[in-house]
């Protein structure tokens, strides 16, 4: 933790000092279809804290991300990805383990804008390279600004395949999120996150794939824009279990309990 | 809810997106410009339009033309360029500048 406030602590020290302006976003999961313009070129720090699992367990994701507009309504981004968790070990005490987990590279296109045309839409690409395996991620992304109201959807499908002890494993992700924000005054928009996540892979030992893990998160969003730079936060909660393997209200065995997202956005 | 019920409010919902669309170019727009720029032509306006649409949105969402007065309009893109450090060549100043301000008078066009 103290090394992940390390890393992060200098990159927000940076924003007094850069110039204004920067692709604001209003959501931290839900993507919206802006892309930077041609040459510029934004740093976005995002931390995500999960937590409420069984045994004590608590992890942060930390993703630093360089992006830089292409022109031609395009635009690319390059991650580098760390993980810290720290789990009960069923003595009372606990075991945190830090870890770099890989570089990601990401292709944004915009199709068209949620201002000037009925709806905004764009795709995105992401790859992602880590010790732990690989993994392809494509979203189509769809949004609507109508005066001091935003609305975003996306629609995720996700291919990993994880390096075990055993060989490759193949998991897919299918994800929905939505987005809804309202703009208070100039500078804050206050809405509502929701994220729809299915896990589909073999169990241990067999072959066949199958949804194992559903569940729905929904919570609220805050998003702030200064001159210098930007930040976005969501808190969410699990809400429902929606299908798969196990019992209960909450699928605690995949997901967390409660996953707080935090993002910057500052203009080089 | 039955799939009429449905239908209808997706047209609903999409008749409102339809409208928050920003304003097309046309012969109004035209006929506003002229005075004030001879040379003004509807091509111009909506390449205006599209550079709009390419330039002036990678750090906010696009204000709507008719948020601003007409008149307004010229100082607002040289704030972007002079204090955002938006770059934009001499033409596609103009175009832009032209598109805002027609479109800030004409928000809607007209149907006769
Ligand atoms: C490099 C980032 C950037 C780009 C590109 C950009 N803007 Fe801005 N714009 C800003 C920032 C930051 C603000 C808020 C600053 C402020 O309020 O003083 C702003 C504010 C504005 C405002 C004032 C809104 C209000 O309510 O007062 C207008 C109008 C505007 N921009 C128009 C444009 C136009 C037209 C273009 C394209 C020529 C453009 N912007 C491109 C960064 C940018």
């Amino acid at each position: 933790m103290r090394r992940l406030i390390r890393f992060s602590l200098p990159l927000l020290a940076l924003a007094p000092l850069t110039q204004a302006h920067a692709s604001d976003r209003h959501f931290t999961f839900t993507h919206e279809t802006d892309v930077l313009s041609k040459g510029d070129v934004e740093l976005e720090p995002s931390t995500t804290f999960r937590l409420g699992k069984p045994g004590g367990y608590f992890g942060v994701d930390e993703r630093i991300e360089f992006e830089v507009g292409l022109g031609h309504r395009l635009q690319t981004s390059l991650y580098l990805n760390a993980t810290t968790e720290r789990a009960g070990d069923g003595q009372g005490g606990f075991t945190s383990e830090s870890a770099f987990e890989g570089v990601s590279w990401e292709l944004k296109g915009k199709l068209s804008d949620p201002v000037a045309d009925a709806i905004g839409a764009g795709l995105y690409l992401e790859i992602t390279a880590g010790p732990g395996g690989v993994e392809f991620e494509g979203k189509v992304l769809l949004d609507k600004s109508i005066g001091n109201f935003v609305g975003a959807l996306n629609l995720v499908s996700e291919a990993e395949l994880a390096f075990h002890d055993e060989g490759l494993h193949p998991e897919a992700k299918v994800e929905v999120d939505l987005g809804l924000a309202g703009r208070i005054g100039k500078y804050v928009t206050l809405g509502v996150e929701l994220r729809q996540h299915n896990l589909i892979e073999a169990e241990d030992g067999e072959t066949q794939m199958k949804l194992l893990h559903s569940a729905l998160f929904a919570g609220p969003t805050v998003a702030w824009r200064s001159d210098r730079w930007w930040g976005a936060l969501t808190v969410m909660p699990q809400v429902a279990r929606l299908g798969g393997e196990g019992t209960g209200v909450l699928d605690l065995e995949e997901y967390e309990n409660l996953s707080t997202r935090l993002l910057f956005g500052v203009h080089l | 809810m039955s799939a009429g019920r449905l239908l209808a409010v997706a047209i609903a919902l999409g008749s409102q997106l339809g409208c928050s669309v920003l304003v097309h170019p046309a012969d109004v727009h035209v006929a506003w410009a002229t005075p004030r720029w001879p040379d003004v032509t509807l091509a111009e306006l909506a390449q205006g339009r599209t550079e709009y649409v390419d330039h002036c949105a990678g750090c906010h969402t696009l204000v709507r033309p008719e948020a601003q007065e007409p008149e307004h309009w010229p100082e607002h893109v040289s704030e972007m360029e002079d204090e955002q450090g938006v770059k934009l060549t001499a033409d596609e100043r103009q175009h832009i500048v032209r598109y805002l301000m027609v479109a800030s008078a004409i928000p809607v066009v007209p149907k006769d």
